[in-house]
C-alpha cells in the first residue's frame, strides 16, 4: 500500500516539475518538496507513523527523494541550457564607459625613470627652478663670461641678486641639484642623487621648448670609476629601452666634468644595424646611435664647492632630456615637442 | 664648432692606410666626433665636431695630429707627416711701421713685408680646396689668408701695405660711439672697450682677431702687402664678436685661445705660397714681439689617481706611449709612482689638472674597452628626503586620471593678463629680465588662469582637468621665491563631478573632508558666495569654488605640501561590525539657502551610533538622507533607532 502512495507522490511530484519552464518555477518546486517543513518531510513523518515495516518504508521513501532530487538537477540544468541556447547575450556590444582619464606623457615617463634608478639604490628628489647662479653655473665651474650665460640662452629673473650666490635665474639644466645635493649631505658620501625637474632655456622652435624637463642622476663614494658610470647608463637604457639596448660613450667637454663624455643609445628602431627590415636606411638614427645627452666624472672644483673631498672622492654625474629619452621609445616619435605643453586634447588622449 | 677637412688635405699631413671610413669610426671614439663624410668635388670631405677646449684641432694639421695619436690604439699605424714649410727669409730691411702695442690687450705681434704682389684669381687647386671646405675663393691674396688659416689654425690678416697711410698700428681699445666700417662695407658702432687697431690719427684701421676693415683690406689693386698675424685676449674677441654679431672664422678661433706659437709655421707658409702665387718678395725684417709667451707648466698625477678614474691600471709604459703620441712629455717616478706631464703649447690651456691628463689617458686607451658594472659601495640610507612625498604623487595623479581626469603641464611662464587672473597683483609676481616672448613673461602664482586658457580654447570639453606644478612666490629681498607645488582641479562640467573627484580622493587617503562655505573670496580668483575652505582632518588645505562667471567653471586648489601631510597611506582599521546595521531614510524641510556640507556633520554629530549619513535627494524643499545606525556590542531594537530619529528630526528642525 505504501508502495502505491510513493509512487503517487512520485508521479504528482514529477508532473509538477516538468510543467516548470522557468528556473524561478523549479526553486518554488523545491521549496514546496524540499524544504524543512516542505511536502516530502511532512508526507515522511505522516506515513511513517502507519507503516508496517518502518526500515523498509524509509528506504523506498528515501530513494524516492533521490530520484526526486536527480529530476530536479536534470530539469535545472535543461532549463539553464534552454536559456543559454535561446537567450541572446551579445558578448560583443561597447560597454559602459568607465570615464577614462590620462596620465600626461611626462608623469609616465618620469615615473617609470625614477622606477628604474630607485631599484638601484638612487634616492629621487627636487631642487628649485628659480636658483642662484652660483648653483646653476659658478659652482659647476663655469667662469664669468662663459656663453652659457649670455642672454641667448638663460633666463635671467628681474630680482634683487643675493650678495653670496649671484644673481637669480631660472635654471638651465638640472645640474642645480649637484652642489645642493653635495650640501644636503654635508659632503658625506654615499650619493646617489636623481633629480628630476623643469628647466628653462631661452629658445622655442619644432625641437625646443622653453620649458623642459630633464633628470640628472649624480653618484658620489670612494673608487667611483667610469666603469660604474657605464653600468649605470647600461643598467638604464637596458631596462628603459629592453635588454638588447647598448651604450657608448664618446669623448667631449663641459665644465662640471673631467673626464666628459657624449652618450649615445643604439638604436631603437633599426637596433643598432643603420638598416630597416626592408634594407632601407634608417633614418631615426646615426649610424645605428641615437644621441641621449652629456656625462662625465665629475669635476674636482665642483666636488670642492660641495664640500666633498675631492682626494678621497670621486664621483660621476649625467643630466639627459625626458623628452628627449621618451620619444626615442619605439612608437613614440613626437615630431613637434612643443605638443607636450600645448593644450591640446587630441594628443593628451593618446597617453 | 665644426670643421670641414678635405681627405685628400687631410693625407698631406698624415701618413696612413686607413680608409675614410675607419678613420671617422676610429677617431670618433677616441677624440673628436666625425659626424658626417661629405662627398664633394669627387672626394670625402669629414665634418668634424669639435669641442670648445680643443682649438688645436680647428685645422688640418690639429686633425691630423689627433688621428696620428688615435689610429695606433686600432692596430692601424699612422704618423704626422713631417711637412717641411721653408722658414721665411726676411730682408735686413727694418719695417717701417710703427707699432704701439698694448701688452694686456695683445700677447703677440708677428709681421712681414711682402712687396710686388700680382693680385689675381687664386689657381684652381687653391679655390676648390676652400669650396670643399665653404670658403669663396676671392682672390689669391685673401684666399691663401683662409687657407693657410684652416690648415695651421691660426688666423692671420693681410693689409694693403700701402693703404696703412699714417705707417702707424695702435694698439688700443675703442671708446664707445667710435665707428669703423668691415671689409664687407657693414659700419659698426662701438660699444667701448673693443680692441681696434688705430692708425695713429684716432681713426680705425682694423677689427683684430675678428674681420678686416675696408679702408686697409687688400684690392685688386693691391701691390704691397703687410702680412700680420697678432693674438688678442680671447675674452675680448668673444665679447666683441658676439656684441656686434660678427662671427667670422677667425673670431671662432680667436675667442677660444688660439696658441700664439702657431704663428710662426702658419706665417712662413703664407709668406711660402705669396712667393709662389703672387710673385711677391719679402722686404722687410721679421718683426716679432711676444710679450704674452707662456711656458706651458708641468702637472703631476699620481698613478693612483689614475687607476681611480679607470678603475683599471694601466702600465707606465703604456700611459708614456700613448702621451707622446699626443705631443706631451712624460716623465715617471716609480718610486712615487708619479707622472710628471708638460704639455705642448697647444694644449696648454686646455691640459691643466690631473683630471685634464686623465680624460687624454682614458680616451686614447678608449671609453669603450672598459668594462661595465654597478656600483658596490653602500647604498644611501643616510639623511633621506621625506619618501613619500614621489609616491603620492603618482598615487594621486592614477587616482585622478582614473576618474576621468586629464593631466596637462602648462608653461610656468605667463603672460600679464594670465598672471593678474590669479588674483595677485602684477607687481607681486616675479618677472624676467629677458623674456623670449610676452606670453611667457611672468613666474605664475596660480595655475588656475592656465587651465582657464586651455577651457577658452577647448570650449567643448566638459571634463575634468588636473595638474601638480610649482607656484613662484616672491621672496625677501635678496632671496630665491618660495617655490611650492600646488595641485589643481578644474572643470567646465558639473559641479558635483568635480566635488566627488575630491571626495574620492579624501577618502581614498582615509582622511576627513569638509567643505566650510567662505563670505568673502579668498582671491578674486574665485566667485564671491561661491567658493569654501577645503579641510582634511580640521586642516585647511585649499579651495573648492567656482572660478569664471560668464563660461560656468569650477575649480579645486589644493596646497600639495599641506595635503600632503593629511594623507595616509593605510587607513585606520576599524575592525568588523559584529552587528548589523539599521538603515533608515530621514526627510526634512530645510529654508532655501541652507548649506548640506554643515547639515550632514550635524546629523553625524548628533549621536554616536549614527555611522553613515548618505544625501539621497531634495523634492520641493524636503531633503532626504538615508542613515545608517548601527551598535558595536548590541543588536539595535527599532525603539532604539526611533528614539535617537526623532530626536533628530527635531534638531534639524530647529534649523
Amino acid at each position: 500500500m505504501t508502495d502505491t502512495q510513493i509512487k503517487e507522490i512520485q508521479e504528482k511530484a514529477v508532473d509538477e516539475l516538468q510543467k516548470c519552464q522557468e528556473l524561478a518555477r523549479l526553486e518554488e518546486w523545491r521549496v514546496k518538496y524540499f524544504a524543512k517543513k516542505g511536502l516530502l518531510n511532512l508526507m515522511f513523518k505522516e506515513m511513517i507513523s502507519q507503516a508496517k515495516d518502518k526500515k523498509l518504508f524509509g528506504q523506498d521513501f528515501n530513494a524516492m527523494k533521490q530520484q526526486l532530487e536527480t529530476d530536479l538537477s536534470d530539469k535545472e540544468a535543461e532549463l539553464k541550457q534552454e536559456r543559454l541556447e535561446n537567450e541572446f547575450f551579445d558578448v560583443t556590444a561597447p560597454g559602459v564607459d568607465p570615464k577614462v582619464g590620462h596620465v600626461h606623457p611626462m608623469t609616465q615617463a618620469i615615473e617609470e625613470i625614477s622606477q628604474i634608478f630607485t631599484e638601484i639604490g638612487f634616492v629621487r628628489v627636487r631642487y628649485p627652478e628659480v636658483d642662484w647662479d652660483w648653483y646653476v653655473f659658478e659652482g659647476l665651474n663655469f667662469p664669468a663670461g662663459h656663453p652659457a650665460r649670455d642672454t641667448q640662452e638663460t633666463f635671467w629673473v628681474d630680482a634683487a641678486a643675493s650678495e653670496k650666490y649671484g644673481p637669480m635665474v631660472m635654471t638651465t639644466h638640472t645640474s642645480n641639484g649637484q652642489v645642493r645635493e653635495m650640501e644636503r649631505l654635508k659632503g658625506q658620501p654615499p650619493m646617489r642623487m636623481i633629480n628630476i625637474g623643469k628647466c628653462y632655456r631661452r629658445q622655442q622652435d619644432l625641437t625646443h621648448t622653453h620649458m623642459f624637463h630633464q633628470f640628472e642622476g649624480m653618484v658620489i663614494d670612494e673608487g667611483i670609476t667610469i666603469q660604474h658610470l657605464k653600468g649605470t647608463i647600461d643598467y638604464f637604457c637596458q631596462r628603459f629601452y629592453g635588454p638588447e639596448s647598448k651604450s657608448r660613450l664618446r669623448p667631449h667637454n663641459f665644465r662640471f666634468t673631467e673626464p666628459s663624455f657624449e652618450v649615445d643609445f643604439s638604436c631603437t628602431i633599426c637596433k643598432g644595424t643603420s638598416k630597416l627590415a626592408d634594407g632601407s636606411s634608417c633614418r631615426m638614427c646615426k649610424s645605428g646611435w641615437l644621441e641621449i645627452g652629456g656625462a662625465g666624472m665629475i669635476h674636482p672644483n665642483v666636488l670642492k664647492a660641495g664640500g666633498v673631498d675631492p682626494e678621497k672622492y670621486t664621483g660621476f654625474a649625467f643630466g639627459w632630456g625626458v623628452e628627449r629619452a621618451y620619444t626615442i621609445k619605439p612608437g613614440l616619435k613626437v615630431d613637434d615637442i612643443r605638443l607636450f605643453y600645448q593644450t591640446n586634447l587630441e594628443f593628451l588622449e593618446q597617453f | 664648432m665644426n670643421i670641414l677637412i678635405p681627405d685628400s688635405w687631410l693625407r698631406e699631413h698624415l701618413e696612413t692606410k686607413a680608409t675614410p671610413e675607419q678613420i671617422a669610426e676610429f677617431v670618433s671614439l677616441c677624440g673628436p666626433t666625425i659626424e658626417r663624410i661629405d662627398v664633394r668635388n669627387g672626394e670625402p670631405v669629414y665634418d668634424i665636431e669639435v669641442t670648445t677646449n680643443r682649438v688645436d684641432m680647428m685645422s688640418v694639421r690639429g686633425f691630423a695630429r689627433e688621428c696620428a695619436a688615435i689610429l695606433p690604439e686600432f692596430d692601424i699605424s699612422a704618423s704626422l707627416n713631417d711637412v717641411s714649410v721653408p722658414a721665411i727669409v726676411a730682408s735686413s730691411e727694418p719695417l717701417e711701421i710703427t707699432i704701439e702695442n698694448n701688452a694686456a690687450l695683445c700677447g703677440r705681434i708677428l709681421a712681414v713685408k711682402l712687396s710686388g704682389v700680382q693680385m689675381q684669381s687664386s689657381p684652381e687647386w687653391l679655390v676648390q680646396r676652400l669650396e670643399q671646405v665653404d670658403q669663396r675663393g676671392l682672390n689669391n691674396a685673401i684666399d691663401i689668408t683662409n687657407y693657410v688659416m684652416w690648415e695651421w689654425g691660426h688666423p692671420i690678416h693681410a693689409f694693403d701695405y700701402d693703404r696703412l697711410v699714417e705707417k702707424k698700428i695702435v694698439v688700443r681699445e675703442a671708446k664707445a660711439g667710435e665707428k669703423f666700417e668691415t671689409l664687407d662695407l657693414k659700419i659698426y658702432v662701438c660699444a667701448g672697450g673693443e680692441v681696434v687697431f688705430d692708425d695713429g690719427t684716432g681713426k680705425i684701421i682694423d677689427l683684430p682677431g675678428i674681420m678686416g676693415t675696408a679702408n686697409t683690406v687688400v684690392t685688386d689693386k693691391t701691390k704691397n702687402v703687410l702680412l700680420w698675424i697678432e693674438s688678442i685676449d680671447a675674452h675680448k674677441i668673444r665679447e666683441t664678436s658676439m656684441r656686434h654679431q660678427i662671427r667670422s672664422q677667425a673670431a671662432v678661433l680667436n675667442e677660444k685661445d688660439v696658441d700664439p706659437n702657431l704663428a710662426d709655421v702658419t706665417l712662413a707658409r703664407a709668406v711660402e705660397l705669396f712667393e709662389l702665387l703672387t710673385g711677391a718678395e719679402v722686404t722687410s725684417e721679421l718683426y716679432d714681439v711676444y710679450p704674452g709667451k707662456v711656458e706651458p707648466t708641468m702637472v703631476e698625477v699620481r698613478q693612483s689617481k689614475i687607476d681611480d678614474y679607470m678603475g683599471i691600471s694601466l702600465h707606465s709604459e703604456q700611459i708614456k706611449e700613448m702621451m707622446q703620441r699626443l705631443e706631451i712629455s712624460t716623465d715617471y717616478d716609480s718610486k712615487s709612482k708619479t707622472y710628471a706631464f708638460l704639455p705642448p703649447s697647444f694644449r696648454a690651456a686646455d691640459l691643466v689638472i690631473p683630471e685634464d691628463f686623465i680624460e687624454e689617458i682614458a680616451r686614447l686607451y678608449g671609453y669603450f674597452k672598459l668594462p661595465s658594472r654597478l656600483m658596490e659601495t653602500a647604498l644611501p640610507v643616510n639623511e633621506r628626503p621625506s619618501v613619500d612625498e614621489f609616491y603620492v604623487e603618482n598615487y594621486v595623479k592614477q587616482l585622478l586620471s582614473g576618474w576621468g581626469g586629464f593631466e596637462v603641464y602648462t608653461y610656468s611662464l605667463v603672460s600679464a593678463k594670465l598672471a593678474e587672473q590669479s588674483g595677485y597683483s602684477l607687481e607681486s609676481h616675479l618677472k624676467l629680465a629677458n623674456p623670449y616672448s610676452d606670453d611667457w613673461q611672468y613666474l605664475r602664482r596660480s595655475l588656475m588662469p592656465s587651465h582657464l586658457e586651455f577651457m577658452a580654447e577647448n570650449s567643448g570639453f566638459k571634463g575634468v582637468l588636473f595638474e601638480l606644478a610649482n607656484v613662484y612666490d616672491p621672496g625677501k629681498k635678496g632671496e630665491l621665491p618660495d617655490e611650492h607645488l600646488q595641485l589643481i582641479l578644474s572643470s567646465r562640467g558639473e559641479y558635483g563631478v568635480l566635488k566627488g573627484i575630491l571626495e574620492a580622493l579624501i577618502e581614498k587617503s582615509h582622511g576627513e573632508l569638509q567643505v566650510v562655505p567662505l563670505e568673502a573670496a579668498p582671491s578674486s580668483l574665485w566667485m564671491e558666495h561661491r567658493v569654501g575652505e577645503i579641510k582634511v582632518n580640521n586642516q585647511s588645505v585649499g579651495y573648492i569654488g567656482q572660478v569664471q562667471f560668464d563660461v560656468v567653471t569650477y575649480g579645486v586648489q589644493l596646497d600639495y605640501v599641506a595635503l600632503l601631510g593629511e594623507i595616509r597611506r593605510h587607513p585606520y582599521y576599524r575592525g568588523m561590525q559584529k552587528y548589523p546595521a539599521v538603515i533608515q531614510d530621514v526627510t526634512v524641510k530645510l529654508p532655501e539657502g541652507t548649506y548640506l556640507g554643515p547639515v550632514i556633520k550635524r546629523i553625524y554629530d548628533y549621536n554616536g551610533l549614527i555611522k553613515k549619513v548618505q544625501y539621497v535627494g531634495v523634492y520641493e524643499g524636503a531633503y532626504t538622507f538615508r542613515i545608517y545606525f548601527q551598535a558595536d556590542d548590541r543588536n539595535l531594537s527599532d525603539d532604539d533607532v526611533n528614539e535617537i530619529r526623532e530626536g533628530l528630526i527635531q534638531d534639524l528642525g530647529d534649523l
